[in-house]
């Protein structure tokens, strides 16, 4: 730093006759009172070689302004512009002495962004970067007003990122506010600064209109390369109101690593509160990258934050997935990102069930097929059914799946998972074709059908991957046949010593309605559990020593029946 | 009037007749313990053991005139309850009984093991809670055995829980307690195995039931 220098509490009229300099001096060296100028700045163009005793500007001083920001209360901003956009726009007024050089945005310097506005970078003889300013030149930028009426107010600033080289003690940036937009009071700078200046306006508070204004002049002789430049003006209040506190949120999934097949629904997961619940409701925004994050598409915005949303992937293949979740409360914000890539594939590998057909009481067999387009290690794959139509009894690999190891399991009634492996070092190769054959008893009646719904399928690559797969539904019917039903019947006596009896009925080849059963010629009510079973409870009286149970159905090829005999 | 009331009626003569008859004596001798709803009970078993359920009847009914609230009795109500009981109405009410007894402080394997067969025998809805009655009786005795009936075990428990599943329609289950007692080989995926004896099976769900079949045949009852 080059001997800058600072004069602080020096006052500012524009608009109004000049004063003396030797009352500008006095003013100055007493730092408070105001001084009366014919022409904006007039009373500081000349303050003389031996002007105000100017104080050096310490690298504290604007640390020490800006502790308005570090402390523990709230700070509000009630006012910034980092220059990045239309200058002066309607934000900014601009005054000069004459239309030569004033105040205009350029990018010879930035304290942030590209942009900054130097006092000479505009008018008929605007400077261009390392140029110099003219002589006896001022121009002033100012904005404005700004209400510090608040009674929770408890302190402000008025702060700018200042570039400044000026011919020391004589040509003058000045950083000032004002309660008219009038009379100015402010801080001197001059020779060469790069720092942050910081204006309190702690001493405005309770004014409704403040002004604030940035300064440049120069006097008679020497002129330096730029003059003044300044960037990320914010005017900011300290106040003793409970801070709002900003919400927080957390993707949850997709997360990174996962596989996401185009054109199925995923659900986007995230969790999101509100510390302090307010001002507003969370709502959420919710954005996919495809280039890891360079680039963003909103999937949706504004919407409740539920913390789930189903998103429809779409049809691109992309390494660089990932997915952002952004909250807000109604006044602050807070996002999260997926925290690694995910994958998006548009799949090319499909299983799917064949339909076959069979008479009730016979098996059949349906194909698995799987068309895959790398190398696949293993599949698992629960497929659902209608146990009153169909009953599971096996599978096997088959053609393509030859060598593979499968294994089953009964999850539920009607929903069998299937298992397929290779031990070994094998692999099934890209290609198409059948895999296995589930194995099926057809216990329903004639021209009952049931589908066959592939479901949670999970198909593994080399390294164990996941890989997408599309599915598709097989079924089996039930022919009308040519046998009558075949009916066994049991009886369950309780081991309770009761004189109660279980009567359990099944029922080959269908049925066209539930049999009819009769104990000791008494009818008994059965009652169907599916899949051609069906129930009832008898109780015997005390005298009943043998009775005969019988039990009977139809279908369209005829009757058959079935009795069991208990003695006591 | 209750059935439990009117056969509590029943009772008070003779438990009139008992008392006078202890006062009765004129031999000068030593003058017999009064009867307690414990000595009451001890009757009601023996009784039950011999297969005299109305006079066991009858003095768990006296034992709970002199105590309302003696598990035992209750659980002993139960037991020949379920003897008597001829409809799911009567096989529910001694279900009752021992969901009394469990009330009145009763724990262990027989009170569940009694409440298990009294569900099987009411069907239906009880089902489910025949198979919970009957897998708390085998965590309670994984041994049980019933002290008033000889023969009455843990592999009867398993065949009220297999009965009781297979009503419920639940085959795999079934077959599951009931390879317990007696191991059918019957698989699902392996119609080659849906035979029982000498007989194959269209189905497995009809095999199931033949295995069943000749459990009870074998065991229950």
């Amino acid at each position: 730093m080059n001997n800058p220098h600072r004069a602080s509490g020096g006052d500012v009229r524009r608009g109004r006759p000049r004063a003396s300099v030797l009352f500008v001096l006095l003013t100055a060296l007493l730092g408070v009172v105001s001084a009366q100028a014919k022409e904006p700045l007039d009373l500081l163009r000349d303050p003389g070689r031996d002007g105000p005793r100017l104080a050096q500007v310490k690298p504290g001083d604007a640390a020490a302004a800006l502790a308005l920001a570090a402390g523990d209360k709230a700070v509000v901003p009630l006012f910034s512009d980092g220059f990045e956009g239309v200058f002066p726009g309607t934000t900014w007024s601009i005054t000069a002495g004459s239309d030569q050089q004033y105040w205009g945005r350029w990018s010879c310097w930035s304290a942030g962004g590209s942009f900054s506005v130097g006092s000479c970078a505009a008018g008929s003889e605007a400077i261009a970067c390392g140029s110099s300013y003219n002589n006896m030149m001022e121009t002033w930028m100012s904005a404005g007003p700004f209400s510090l009426a608040d009674a929770s107010y408890e302190a402000a600033v008025f702060q700018a990122a200042v570039n400044l080289n000026s011919e020391e003690g004589y040509d003058y940036f000045v950083i000032a506010a004002s309660t008219d937009g009038v009379d100015y009071s402010g801080d001197f700078y001059s020779g060469s600064i790069d720092a942050t200046l910081a204006l309190d306006l702690t001493a405005l508070l309770g004014a409704p209109q403040v002004w604030i204004a940035c300064v440049f002049y120069s006097d008679a002789t020497l002129t330096y390369a730029n003059g003044a430049q300044v960037d990320d003006v914010l005017v900011a209040v300290e106040t003793s109101a409970t801070p709002n506190q900003a919400p927080t949120v957390t993707v949850t999934a997709p997360d990174g690593g996962e596989t996401l097949l185009a054109g199925t629904t995923a659900t986007v997961t995230y969790a999101a509160s509100d510390p302090d619940g307010g001002p507003s409701a969370l709502t959420a925004g919710i954005d996919f990258s495809s280039d890891g994050g360079a680039t963003w598409s909103t999937l949706t915005d504004g919407v409740s934050a539920s913390g789930s949303y189903a998103w429809s992937v779409p049809v691109v293949t992309t390494s660089q997935g990932r997915i952002r979740v952004r909250v807000s409360d109604g006044d602050l914000t807070a996002s999260d990102i997926s925290d690694a890539n995910f994958q998006v594939m548009v799949s090319t590998n499909d299983m799917a069930l064949g339909a076959e057909s069979g008479v009730s009481g016979t098996q059949v067999s349906v194909p698995l097929t799987l068309a895959n387009d790398t190398l696949v290690k293993a599949y698992q794959l629960d497929v659902i059914y209608d146990a009153g139509v169909v009953a599971f009894t096996g599978f096997q690999a088959t053609s393509r799946g030859a060598g593979m190891t499968t294994a089953t399991n009964i999850v539920s009634g009607g929903r069998v998972r299937l298992v397929s492996y290779f031990d070994g070092s094998s692999r099934l190769a890209a290609g198409s074709g059948e895999v296995g054959r589930l194995t099926f008893q057809l216990v329903g009646s004639g021209g009952t059908s049931s589908a066959l719904t592939p479901a949670d399928a999970v198909l593994s690559g080399v390294e164990g991957e996941e890989l997408p797969v599309a599915l598709a539904a097989g079924g089996v019917t039930v022919e009308a046949g040519t046998a009558p039903p075949v009916v066994h019947v049991s009886a369950l006596r309780n081991p309770g010593r009761t004189r109660s009896v279980q009567v359990l009925v099944t029922v080959l080849n269908g049925a066209d309605q539930t049999p009819t059963a009769t104990a000791g010629g008494t009818a008994l009510t059965l009652l169907s559990l599916g899949g051609g079973l069906y129930a009832g409870t008898l109780h015997l009286a005390d005298d009943a020593t043998t009775i005969t149970i019988q039990a009977s159905a139809t279908n369209a090829n005829g009757t058959g029946s079935g009795q069991v005999q208990l003695t006591y | 009037m209750t059935k439990r009331s009117m056969l509590l009626r029943a009772a008070l003569p003779l438990l009139a007749f008992a008392v006078m008859a202890g006062c009765g004596g004129g031999d000068g001798g030593p003058t017999p313990p009064a009867d307690t709803a414990a000595s009451y009970t001890a009757d009601g078993w023996d009784a039950f053991e011999t297969g005299d359920y109305q006079a066991a009847n009858t003095a768990f009914l006296a034992a709970l005139a002199l105590n309302g609230g003696y598990g035992p009795a209750h659980a002993g109500l139960g037991w020949t309850a379920l003897q008597s009981a001829r409809t799911s109405t009567a096989m529910l009410a001694a279900a009752a009984n021992f969901t009394d007894a469990l009330n009145n402080g009763e724990t262990g394997a027989e009170v569940s093991a009694g409440r298990a067969a009294a569900r099987l025998g009411a069907g239906g809805v009880s089902l489910a809670g025949a198979v919970t009655d009957a897998q708390a009786a085998r965590t309670a005795a994984p041994a049980f055995s019933f002290t008033h009936r000889a023969g009455f075990d843990v592999d009867d428990l398993r065949l009220i829980e297999a009965f009781a599943q297979i009503g419920l329609g639940n085959v795999d289950a079934a077959l599951a307690a009931a390879d317990l007692v007696q191991d059918s080989g019957i698989e699902a995926a392996s119609p080659a195995t849906w035979q029982v004896g000498t007989t194959v099976y269209g189905s497995y769900a009809a095999a199931v039931l033949a295995h069943l079949h000749a459990l009870s045949e074998e065991y229950a009852g």
